[in-house]
C-alpha cells in the first residue's frame, strides 16, 4: 500500500468561496449506485462538468467511512494500489463545523461532482473515504472543500468551548432567577402549583426549542442565519453588558437575590385566593411567567450558540447541566441561591454574548454582497478570544469613567440628607 | 386585536427590553459596515475590524447618552 498525495491536481474552493458553498440540497446529476450509496443520501452529487461517460457507468458505490482523523490540513492520499479509494483528510480552513462539501474526480483531470454533507450530522474527528468499488484504475478523489470539524473528535474547538461555557453561565444565571421565583410561592402560596406552574413552562420551552431551532435551521440561509443570531445576540450581550458597567461603576442597584425574594413573598402573602382543578392558580401563573421569562432567554442562547457552532447537543447539554447544578444547590440550602454571585456571571456572561455576537453579526452582512460570502474575521475562530479581550478591557474602561466622582458622591449624600431632614 | 398587541409588546420587550438605544446603537453599526462594504473595496479583515469598532463606538455613545439622560433602570 502507498501512499500517494494527489491533492494538487484537484480543484479547491478557497475559504473566501464559502459563500458559494451555502447549504443547497442539490439535485442528483448523476446516478450514484450500489448499496451504500444511502450513506449519502441527504446529500447530492452535482455534476461539476468535465466528466468522460465512462466515470459515469462504474459500479461505483461511494462509502463514507468514519474513521478517527489524525492528521489535519493533509490532502488527498491514494491509500491503495488500485487508486480507487481515496482518503480526504483536508481540515484546512477554518474548523467552524459548517457543512462539508466534497468534490468529487474520477480519473486524471475529470470530476464526478461534489458532494455536500448534511450540516446535522456530526463529523467530529471523522476521516471520509469515498471508495470505488470497482477494480478498474478509475481513482477517486475526495476533497473537501469546507472547514468542517472533521478530525476533530479529540479535539474541541475553542468555539465549542465557548459556547458551553456561555450556554452554561447564562443558563445558571437565569435558573437562579426563576428558581428563586419558584422558591417563594413553594414556601407561601404551596409546592403543588408552583411545581406545576413550573412544569407547564419547562414543557413549553422545550417545544418552542425544538420548532424554532427546526424552522431555523430548515428555511434560512446561513449567512443570513449568521446575521440575524449574531445582531439578537449583540443586541442581548450589549444590554447585559450596560447593566453590568453601571453596576459595577455604582450607577446602578446591585442585582439583589433575597431582595427579590422578599418581595415575591410579600406579593404571595397579599394576593387572594383563587383555585382551579385543585390548583392555587396565583403560585402556578407566577411560577409558570417566572419559568418561562427567564427561560426563553436560555432557549434563545441555546438555539443561536447551537446553531452556529452546528453542535446544539453541546449547547443543549450545558443548558441541562446548569439547571442540574441549581436545583440540586437549592435543594441543599433551600432558599435562595443568593450566595451565587449572579452580578459576575452575567459579566461573564454579557462579554461572551457581545463578543460572539459581534463575530457573528458582522461576519453576516457578507450575504449583501455578491456571492454571499460572509466577512472573513483576521485570524478566523481566533477573533473571538480577541474580541472578549477587547470587550472585557472596553467594560472596564467604561467603568472606571462612569464610576462617580468624589465630588459628585457628596452632591448626591448631600441630597440625600436633605430630602430625609425635610 | 389584543392579543396581538400583547403578543407584540412580549416580543418587543424580549429583544428590545428596557433600553431601545442599544438596539439602535447595533442597527446603526451594523448598517455602517454594510455601507463600508457597498461603497469601499476594503478587504475582509479590514471590514471586519471596522465592523467591529463601530458596533463599539455605537455601543459607548448609547452608553454616554444614558448617563447624561439619567436613564439607567
Amino acid at each position: 500500500m502507498q501512499a500517494q498525495c494527489v491533492g494538487r491536481r484537484v480543484f479547491r474552493l478557497g475559504a473566501n468561496r464559502r459563500g458559494d458553498l451555502v447549504l443547497r440540497q442539490l439535485q442528483f446529476a448523476v446516478a450514484i449506485r450500489g448499496p451504500h450509496h444511502r450513506d449519502i443520501a441527504p446529500d447530492a452529487v452535482e455534476s461539476d462538468g468535465a466528466v468522460r461517460p465512462k466515470a459515469f457507468d462504474l459500479p461505483l458505490a461511494f462509502q463514507l467511512h468514519a474513521e478517527l482523523g489524525e492528521e489535519r490540513d493533509s490532502r488527498v492520499q491514494v491509500v491503495n494500489d488500485d487508486g480507487d479509494v481515496v482518503h480526504p483528510l483536508a481540515c484546512e480552513g477554518r474548523g467552524r463545523g459548517r457543512p462539508a462539501s466534497a468534490l468529487l474526480a474520477i480519473g486524471p483531470g475529470s470530476s464526478l461532482g461534489r458532494i455536500e454533507l448534511p450540516r446535522s450530522q456530526d463529523y467530529g474527528g471523522q476521516r471520509w473515504r469515498a471508495a470505488g468499488r470497482d477494480s478498474s484504475p478509475t481513482c477517486v478523489k475526495v476533497v473537501t472543500t469546507e472547514k468542517v470539524n472533521m478530525c476533530r473528535r479529540t479535539e474541541v474547538s475553542p468555539e465549542i468551548w465557548g459556547v458551553v461555557i456561555a450556554t452554561f453561565a447564562a443558563c445558571v444565571v437565569e435558573m437562579v432567577e426563576a428558581t428563586t421565583i419558584v422558591m417563594a410561592m413553594g414556601f407561601t402560596r404551596g409546592w403543588r402549583s408552583a411545581l406545576v406552574g413550573t412544569a407547564a413552562a419547562l414543557g413549553i420551552l422545550a417545544l418552542v426549542t425544538a420548532v424554532a431551532g427546526y424552522a431555523l435551521t430548515t428555511w434560512l440561509p446561513e449567512a443570513a442565519l449568521q446575521l440575524v443570531i449574531g445582531t439578537l445576540l449583540l443586541i442581548f450581550g450589549l444590554q447585559w453588558l450596560r447593566k453590568a458597567i453601571l453596576r459595577s461603576s455604582g450607577r446602578k442597584a446591585v442585582h439583589d437575590e433575597n431582595a427579590i425574594y422578599r418581595d415575591e413573598v410579600e406579593a404571595a402573602q397579599a394576593a387572594g385566593t383563587s383555585s382551579e382543578g385543585g390548583l392555587d392558580m396565583f403560585a402556578f401563573m407566577v411560577s409558570f411567567k417566572g419559568v418561562f421569562l427567564e427561560g426563553m432567554e436560555v432557549v434563545f442562547i441555546v438555539i443561536t450558540f447551537g446553531l452556529n457552532a452546528h453542535d446544539i447537543p453541546a449547547a443543549a447539554l450545558a443548558a441541562a447541566a446548569a439547571v442540574v447544578v441549581v436545583l440540586i444547590a437549592a435543594l441543599a440550602v433551600r432558599r435562595p441561591l443568593s450566595m451565587i454571585n449572579e452580578n459576575l456571571l452575567k459579566y461573564g456572561v454579557a462579554l461572551m454574548l457581545s463578543s460572539f455576537g459581534t463575530y457573528w453579526a458582522v461576519e453576516g452582512i457578507g450575504i449583501f454582497r455578491d456571492g454571499r460570502a460572509s466577512i472573513e474575521w483576521p485570524g478566523n475562530d481566533l477573533a473571538i478570544p480577541v474580541l472578549i479581550v477587547v470587550w472585557f478591557v472596553l467594560s472596564r474602561v467604561y467603568v472606571w469613567a462612569l464610576r462617580p466622582r468624589p465630588a459628585e458622591h457628596a452632591a448626591t449624600a448631600d441630597h440625600g440628607r436633605k430630602a430625609r431632614s425635610t | 386585536m389584543r392579543l396581538l398587541k400583547s403578543f407584540g409588546r412580549f416580543w418587543y420587550e424580549f429583544i428590545i427590553g428596557d433600553d431601545w438605544k442599544i438596539a439602535a446603537a447595533v442597527i446603526v453599526a451594523l448598517g455602517l459596515t454594510f455601507l463600508l462594504m457597498r461603497t469601499t473595496s476594503l478587504s475582509d479583515h479590514v471590514l471586519a475590524a471596522l465592523g467591529g469598532v463601530s458596533v463599539a463606538l455605537a455601543f459607548a455613545v448609547s452608553l454616554a447618552i444614558d448617563v447624561r439622560s439619567g436613564d439607567q433602570s
